[in-house]
């Protein structure tokens, strides 16, 4: 990963992974809902926290604990 | 085990991985507490996308287990080789522009302004001039993009900035420099934080028209 006087970050896909740099989390958090979606849930994360949108309301709960209680999102 | 997403019939992934084969396709899966986030699926796919000829990846974000995903992969089989085909051999850069700081959350106006009106229209003058200086940007960005890649290219739009996808050949990821060179010495750009990433699986370039749910 390098830069120069004009701000330009440029990094491999595994280093914006591992990387705080605010521009590569920006990135990577863009890419996170990309690629093929077969329902209209997703699965949105915040830190790496699971969190479900389901219309208006937010489910503030990782799903792990929802689904241990046996309980539908 | 959780589903990653389709290769072409046929293919051989690395052990850690578990195939599926369908008709058409083959479903790629891991083991469930491999790939419990979001962020640890898009590794796991960036592997894929990196032993495999071809790779069709789920969003990280869909929590999708084998049987769901194999039961796809027969229904849709024909849509996913055709999709397999066209991003056989080509690879995701990904560049993220974010704005300028300045004039951030809102342009600043002047304390002495006469009226309410005229602090109105100030501030509507900044909007109006914040928007021309992030078109610049984005059109700097598109130019300099432009020349590098003949792809593909998707756009998207937030508020905090701007990202450009575009899909290339593997062999064009060593000459990200190049790339890089032509951002740092764009015109238009001066201002702006920008990021360029790759390879990445083709991600933004997914998308399965006609094979829906």
């Amino acid at each position: 990963m390098h830069e120069s006087d004009r701000d330009v970050v440029i990094a491999s896909a595994d280093a914006a992974l591992q990387s705080s740099d605010g521009r590569l989390v920006d990135l990577v958090d863009s890419l996170l809902s990309e690629g093929v979606c077969l329902r209209g849930e997703l699965w949105l994360s915040v830190a790496d926290v699971d969190l479900v949108f389901a219309g208006i309301d937010v489910v503030l709960c990782s799903h792990d604990k929802i689904r241990a209680r046996g309980e539908r999102p | 085990m959780i589903a990653l997403g389709w290769t072409a019939q046929g293919m051989i992934a690395p052990a850690r991985f578990t195939m599926a084969g369908q008709p058409h396709c083959t479903t790629i899966a891991v083991a469930e507490r491999d790939a419990a986030t979001p962020r640890d699926r898009m590794r796991l796919q960036l592997d894929c996308a990196r032993t495999l000829p071809a790779f069709l990846p789920l969003a990280p974000t869909l929590r999708m287990c084998l049987d769901e995903a194999c039961d796809h992969g027969h229904r849709h089989g024909m849509s996913i080789a055709t999709r397999l085909e066209a991003l056989r051999g080509r690879v995701q850069i990904s560049l993220r522009v974010l704005w300028p700081t300045e004039g951030q959350p809102a342009p600043q106006v002047e304390a002495s302004v006469p009226t309410g009106r005229d602090w109105l229209v100030a501030r509507a003058s900044g909007w109006r001039g914040t928007a021309a200086r992030r078109a610049r940007i984005a059109g700097g960005v598109r130019d300099a993009l432009s020349t590098w890649s003949a792809g593909p290219v998707s756009e998207r739009h937030d508020a905090r900035g701007l990202q450009i996808d575009t899909l290339v050949p593997s062999r064009r990821v060593s000459d990200l420099d190049t790339l890089g060179r032509a951002l740092r010495c764009a015109p238009d750009l001066a201002g702006a934080a920008l990021a360029l990433s790759g390879p990445w699986p083709a991600l933004s370039f997914a998308s399965l028209a006609g094979a829906g749910p």
